[in-house]
């Protein structure tokens, strides 16, 4: 994880990057001049003994008095710096010499390279540098001068120096550390007290806390840190109006939403109702002539035992039959209208149930047999041998088979071949109710916005667009699923649910 | 300039060839260099040196000195047999004994150099007195009697030699 560094750090180590760049770049500088005002202090030094020298020589090298030159070369050993001195005539011999240290005696120099640079050599060699001159009287060149100088006084010097600069450049740094760590706690500090503000803030999510700006306090009288603040304690003002604000507009809309929810579901359950009610228009033609065919028989029974009255014959194994075929029949009527009752009825409140899978197709299919049957669309079932029970509410199942029913009955009405297939297959703890039909499946494009409320494919009037999308909420309740089953090569929809619902029925009651 | 220092390198070389001649010629260099090392009243014309005594000297200053200038004068060399005739020199040289027929007071009132070669003549008549000592040719000052004739003399030069009152 990448080390978050602190202001504090950032503005310390920056500062300590610049005073060390300025101290080197000084350091440099000055070192660099003082190796220039050492050379050149020292050459002053070197000529102005040198001049005076040749000054006090140059007639006792006129007479040639070696005695006189080493008198005068002797004043040098007071000079520190003179490692050893020579004279020379003009010829470059030996005239006199005087040594701090060495004894050695130079018979003759070279004077050409001196009389084409008359007045300074430099020569390595040693450790010593070696300063010539030419001594003169007038134009005359009467003799040579050799100085020689250790080269260490030379390197002494400089290394003081040196170490002159580097005390003065760890203080000024140390200082300058020191000061700067001082000044940049004036602005570290009172961004320090407003993390800990924001730290509390965020704690507490107390908006009404604010920074004290302490005016007498000399580390919160920087400008921008004041201005800061201030614009930070403004900063909260506004936060708290508008988090005050906000409460106001959540509790309203709470309101609204649960107004709005109570609406949604109203509205709900009326285009619920309002389906099964197209539902039932569509199925009442057949609805009506099972009851009429019933009550034809009911109404005939009711004519035979009114001949029978007319005549006045009884006979008692007739009426027997009569009264039990009537009994029968109405019994029939009862249970058409208690289905009808149930299909009208809302169902969402009703408990989970155990309830037999035939029984709830077999009525489903007593609503829109007569009708499949007089328009000449064909009902099939493969039911399989064993009823299965399924806890569910009957109901809501019923209704979600009686409406891909129709939409079925609907949907192969152009097709020559018309058929309506319910497959029951049970698979361990699932059961799939597939209700297939003639036609040849449902295209992709319609298959996305299927079991979207309010899409409908059927002509204006005919559909309200919401068979589909009711039934999947259904099936969702159920822990079910109602999907296309596109491998059919003809129109397939799928109910699946579980069998084992013990605990969903346990579940969806409490 | 160059020159003297090659007439003195020759003499210094001669010493060893022709001691004599080589003492000559060292003694015409030294008086030329120690004119040098000398401040005299401005005067008109040739700086003119009279040689007493030894011919050889004026012959041998006749040879270094050809071609060189004191005090931006050039040089006129004199021989003289007698003293008595000459008094305008502007430096007399007194070879061997020849200072002591010398009447000084003559030249009294008048700028002078006067060079010799008799230690005796030092305290009264000479400012210069040229010796050998060791093979080596030195010289002492009589600064005294160089301020009474008007001579002034460098004190690097009083340095190197020894001075008489």
């Amino acid at each position: 994880m990448k080390k978050i560094r602190t202001l504090k750090n950032h503005i310390q180590t920056s500062q300590k990057y610049l005073i060390l760049t300025i101290l080197i770049f000084l350091a440099f500088f000055f070192f660099i001049k003082e190796i220039y005002n050492i050379q050149v202090l020292f050459s002053a030094q070197i000529n102005s003994i040198a001049s005076l020298v040749s000054r006090n020589i140059s007639a006792s090298l006129m007479f040639a008095d070696a005695k006189e030159s080493k008198r005068i070369l002797q004043t040098l050993k007071d000079q520190e710096i003179i490692e050893s001195a020579y004279v020379y005539d003009p010829d470059g011999h030996y005239v006199a010499s005087v040594s701090k240290y060495s004894k050695d005696q130079i018979i003759k120099i070279d004077t050409e390279f001196l009389k084409t640079q008359p007045y300074l050599l430099v020569n390595y060699s040693e450790g010593l540098v070696h300063y010539y001159y030419s001594i003169k009287e007038g134009d005359e060149i009467v003799g040579y001068l050799e100085l020689r100088v250790s080269i260490m006084s030379l390197i002494i010097n400089l290394l003081l120096d040196l170490m002159v600069l580097i005390f003065i450049a760890i203080t000024t740094f140390y200082v300058a550390s020191y000061l700067s760590k001082k000044n940049q706690y004036k602005l570290s500090a009172p961004l320090e007290k407003l993390a800990i503000i924001i730290n509390e803030i965020m704690g507490k999510q107390d908006y009404l806390l604010r920074v004290n700006i302490d005016s007498s306090n000399e580390d919160d009288n920087v400008a921008e840190i004041y201005e800061l603040t201030t614009k930070f304690n403004e900063l909260l003002s506004m936060i708290s109006e508008r988090e005050k604000d906000l409460r106001m507009i959540n509790e309203h809309l709470e309101e609204l939403i649960i107004k709005r929810t109570k609406e949604r579901d109203i509205e709900r359950e009326k285009s619920i109702q309002a389906s099964k009610m197209s539902a039932l228009g569509v199925m009442s033609a057949g609805i009506a002539h099972e009851i009429n065919n019933p009550l034809a028989a009911i109404k005939g029974a009711a004519h035979i035992l009114q001949k029978m009255i007319d005549k006045g014959v009884v006979d008692e194994k007739l009426i027997g039959k009569i009264s039990s075929d009537v009994t029968r029949l109405v019994d029939r009527i009862a249970k058409i209208i208690k289905g009808l009752k149930n299909v009208s009825r809302e169902g969402g409140n009703d408990p989970f149930e155990k309830a037999s899978l035939f029984a709830i197709i077999d009525e489903s299919l007593s609503f829109c047999k007569k009708r499949f049957e007089h328009n000449g669309v064909a009902i099939r079932t493969q039911l399989g041998q064993e009823d299965i029970t399924i806890v569910c509410r009957a109901v809501q199942i019923s209704q979600v088979l009686l409406n891909l029913l129709n939409n079925a009955y609907d949907a192969i009405e152009v097709f020559s071949e018309r058929w309506v297939e319910v497959v029951v297959i049970k698979e361990k703890e699932t059961v799939y109710i597939k209700v297939r039909d003639s036609g040849h499946g449902v295209p992709p494009a319609i298959q996305e916005k299927l079991f979207e409320p309010f899409f409908t494919t059927k002509e204006v009037g005919k559909g309200t667009g919401l068979g589909l999308s009711i039934s999947i909420g259904i099936m969702n309740a159920h822990n079910g699923r109602l999907f296309v089953d596109n491998t059919d090569k003809n129109t397939c929809f799928v109910l699946e649910l579980p069998i084992d619902s013990k605990n969903l029925a346990e579940f969806k009651n409490t | 300039m160059k020159i003297v220092a090659y007439f003195l390198f020759v003499a210094i070389l001669a010493f060893s060839l022709n001691a004599q001649e080589n003492i000559t010629k060292v003694k015409v260099a030294f008086a030329y260099k120690i004119i040098n090392f000398i401040e005299m009243p401005v005067k008109q014309g040739a700086f003119k040196i009279c040689t007493v005594g030894d011919a050889e000297i004026s012959k041998q200053m006749k040879l270094l000195y050809a071609e060189k200038k004191l005090f931006d004068r050039s040089i006129e060399i004199v021989e003289l047999n007698k003293i008595s005739y000459m008094y305008d020199c502007d430096l007399y040289y007194f070879s061997g004994d020849s200072i002591s027929s010398f009447d000084f007071q003559k030249l009294v009132g008048s700028t002078a150099i006067i060079i010799t070669e008799n230690k005796n003549a030092l305290t009264t008549k000479a400012i210069f007195y040229f010796y050998i000592e060791n093979d080596k040719i030195h010289f002492d000052i009589n600064n005294s009697l160089a301020q009474k004739m008007g001579v002034k003399i460098n004190s690097r030069l009083l340095v190197l030699a020894k001075k008489v009152e």
